[in-house]
């Protein structure tokens, strides 16, 4: 799909009806769309996805949500709809999807697609356009390619590393497969009940058991997943309110001492993490030795006390001793009389010699008693090496730590009370976020309990069908069952590897080419995405970082997901090609990583949408933007008032000025302007 | 039965792995096309699956 036009017509801030011809040039295949703060950037992103998924931002990013009647409008033109209109093409046809809602009702009516021919429009064949849009862009896809910039900058910890898992999953198209995959494990239930009904009252109450600790697992499993999205709403609010301690002035220093000391800290933890795992390779390695250390003493004792002086040494030739007893000759030439005391002595040393199998049995076993013992010499060393690693790392932990409590004290205490109160509430936001994480480890533990009650009640069933000569039919079609769930997640995981590691190796390319700090990315199989130094070592991402990674990774999927377009897949749903509309991709960015940002979005995508505040869309981001940017428009506040002595707003773009805001207008809300 | 592969203890089955990926494909189709139809919340087809492994059991 390409976005050819968009039309909206009194949509929240915009007043009357406003055009926007999108670029379809591939080599120009940038739109930018230029506005200030509450202008109606979000509202734009927001009337795109609305048209198309019917979906609205969440009421925190878009207030009044029932409210989507250009205000003004309403008030003096008596405007009762609203509505969005978005040319597209896809596959050599070009259509109009178009969304209205009526404010009085409060009515969204449905969507409305027609194809257009000459720009006219003709009666549509889709008799159900809603779906025909989910296939052209899967409504699973669509909130990677429309989506809103900063909040990249959270895909951090577990619930950001679960959106890029989703991500992945989204764009792979494996949302049906996933279905199958839950009908097929309902089947498999459905014919276990089966085989436990005609099997034994005992049998159906290990099942019913192993049903009631499934549900409490699934509902341990959402209370997580809550867990995890109120530590993700906790740590934004963290964030957010560093950010305006940061900046203001009386808190600056403290917080900035307080970021140090936070990055000091996450690098101990990290350094606990690797002394804990330490200790517990430590076990692996050296705790056999250490059990068997007396046991290795006692035979090294055994095997030092066998006698060997005196004793022919293994290996000897038998045969050649043999004969000189048959010869009754030395090979010196002196005689050696059957009897005599010569011959006596030659005959002991063969009865005592060492059989060369035995010896070589003894050598060996007496080489690795004596590697166990070294290890076991060496383990306490290395035992307290560790421990002493742990202590000093857990020292360093609790004194940084203290430091924190003071910076937090010293904040609380400031007298301007705005300091005081986002140093309260930054607290109060802590200490729910640590709740959280704690409730998250009780809840893991109840799974981990749940999960052994379950297994035990699952081999007691198995074994009392095994018995049952009535239950043989439905143990077959579990089995299969079953069979076919494993067979089907097996390949499941065998795509999304494939997709991981292309993606992967996206982002590390971006990464290797516009980082300012020599590093590697990986995406682990939790879809963690973490950076290393060349040592190998993990480094802390910033909140730059962080919305860089998450922009490339955007970028890589959207261009994974272009790759697939052609593909055929059984299980899968094919790619797509979709523009890339982005509401403020440049917010935490520095200039080096806006440009690395301006310079690989649209060489990933094959058509992007921009929209930037006129600080992001700085010279750096102009300059790398100038040779890719096919259409550009302003977005002009209208205000009817004469602005009580406020500066108007207006912007130079090649040598014409256009207004940003404008007081003593006709009308208030926001207009586009094209840029000539 | 429990087992990840299907296999009850000491009464295992195997099963003809190409035999399953046309198994899995008719049940995927079937599921794609409930989808299109209704859409990500729409109803499961557990049903469907059933028919699905009933008439192949015996081909398996």
């Amino acid at each position: 799909m390409l976005i050819e036009f968009i039309k909206i017509v009194n949509w929240r801030s915009f007043y009357g009806s406003n055009d926007i011809v999108v670029s379809k040039d591939p080599t120009r295949n940038v739109t930018l769309i230029r506005a200030e703060n509450g202008v109606g950037k979000t509202s734009l992103l927001a009337a795109i996805n609305w048209c198309f998924f019917n979906i609205l931002p969440s009421e925190s990013e878009f207030e009044d949500p029932k409210s989507l009647v250009n205000k003004f409008a309403a008030e003096q033109d008596g405007a009762t709809r609203t509505t969005v209109e978005i040319d597209f093409r896809h596959e050599g046809k070009s259509y109009r999807a178009a969304r209205a809602y009526d404010q009085p009702s409060q009515a969204t009516q449905p969507l409305r697609l027609t194809e257009l021919d000459d720009g006219g429009e003709v009666p549509s064949s889709k008799d159900r356009p809603d779906r025909f849009i989910n296939s052209v862009i899967p409504r699973e896809m669509a909130p990677h390619f429309f989506f809103y910039g900063e909040a990249t900058s959270r895909y951090t910890g577990a619930s950001g590393a679960r959106k890029f898992g989703e991500a992945v999953k989204g764009i792979l198209g494996s949302t049906v497969a996933r279905m199958a995959l839950d009908d097929l494990k309902k089947t498999w239930q459905d014919y276990n009940r089966s085989a436990s009904d005609n099997t034994s009252a005992e049998a159906q109450a290990a099942e019913r058991g192993i049903e009631e600790a499934a549900e409490r697992i699934a509902r341990y499993r959402d209370d997580l997943l809550k867990l995890d999205e109120e530590i993700e709403a906790a740590s934004g609010r963290m964030d957010r309110l560093n950010q305006e301690l940061a900046g203001a002035k009386p808190a600056k220093d403290a917080q900035a001492r307080r970021a140090s000391i936070e990055a000091r800290l996450a690098a101990k933890d990290s350094e606990k993490s690797k002394a804990l795992q330490r200790a517990q390779t430590w076990t692996q390695s050296f705790l056999t030795s250490v059990l068997a250390e007396e046991l290795v003493r006692e035979a090294a004792e055994v095997i030092k006390s066998e006698d060997t002086r005196g004793k022919l040494p293994a290996p000897y030739d038998q045969k050649f001793v043999d004969e000189i007893l048959e010869d009754e000759m030395c090979v010196c030439g002196r005689e050696i009389v059957k009897g005599s005391a010569e011959y006596d002595r030659i005959k002991k040393l063969l009865d005592t010699a060492g059989d060369q199998a035995v010896m070589s049995r003894v050598m060996s076993t007496n080489s690795a008693l004596g590697k166990f013992g070294e290890k076991a010499a060496h383990a306490w060393g290395v035992y307290e090496r560790n421990n002493d690693d742990l202590r000093t790392v857990e020292g360093e932990i609790v004194r940084l730590d203290a430091d924190l409590v003071e910076i937090s004290k010293e904040l609380a205490a400031n007298p301007i009370t705005d300091i005081a109160e986002k140093e309260a509430a930054r607290e109060r936001a802590k200490n729910q976020r640590n709740q959280a994480m704690s409730r998250k480890v009780d809840i893991q533990s109840a799974i981990n309990g749940f999960e052994r009650q379950k297994a035990d009640y699952e081999s007691k069933r198995d074994e009392l069908i095994k018995k049952s000569e009535a239950a043989r039919r439905y143990v077959k079609r579990a089995q299969l069952a079953a069979a076919l769930t494993a067979r089907l997640e097996g390949r499941l995981k065998a795509e999304e590897e494939g997709a991981r590691a292309a993606i992967e190796g996206e982002i590390d390319a971006i990464v290797q080419k516009f980082m300012r700090k020599p590093a590697t990315v990986k995406l682990d199989k939790d879809y963690q995405l973490r950076l290393f130094d060349e040592r190998g070592v993990e480094i802390a991402k910033s909140t730059g970082e962080n919305q860089l990674l998450g922009l490339a990774f955007t970028g890589a999927i959207a261009k994974y997901a272009k790759e697939r377009q052609e593909d055929v897949d059984d299980i899968l749903l094919p790619g797509t090609v979709a523009p890339l509309v982005v509401d403020s991709p440049f917010g935490h960015l520095d200039p080096l990583y806006r440009r690395g940002v301006a310079e690989f979005l649209p060489s990933l995508a094959s058509q992007v949408i921009l929209l930037v505040s006129t600080s992001q869309a700085s010279d750096v981001v102009m300059t790398t933007l100038a040779d890719r940017i096919g259409d550009e428009y302003v977005l002009t506040r209208h205000n009817r008032g004469d602005g009580a002595g406020k500066q108007a707003e207006t912007i130079e773009v090649r040598g014409e000025s256009y207004d940003l805001t404008a007081y003593g207008s006709e009308f208030e809300g926001t207009r586009i302007t094209e840029v000539r | 039965m429990s087992g990840a592969n299907g296999e009850c203890a000491g009464d295992a089955l195997s099963f003809n792995p190409a035999e399953m990926d046309k198994i899995i494909r008719q049940i995927v189709d079937k599921v794609r096309a409930n989808y299109f139809q209704n859409g990500e919340s729409g109803r499961g087809i557990p049903g469907e699956v059933k028919r699905t492994i009933e008439a192949s059991i015996d081909r398996v």
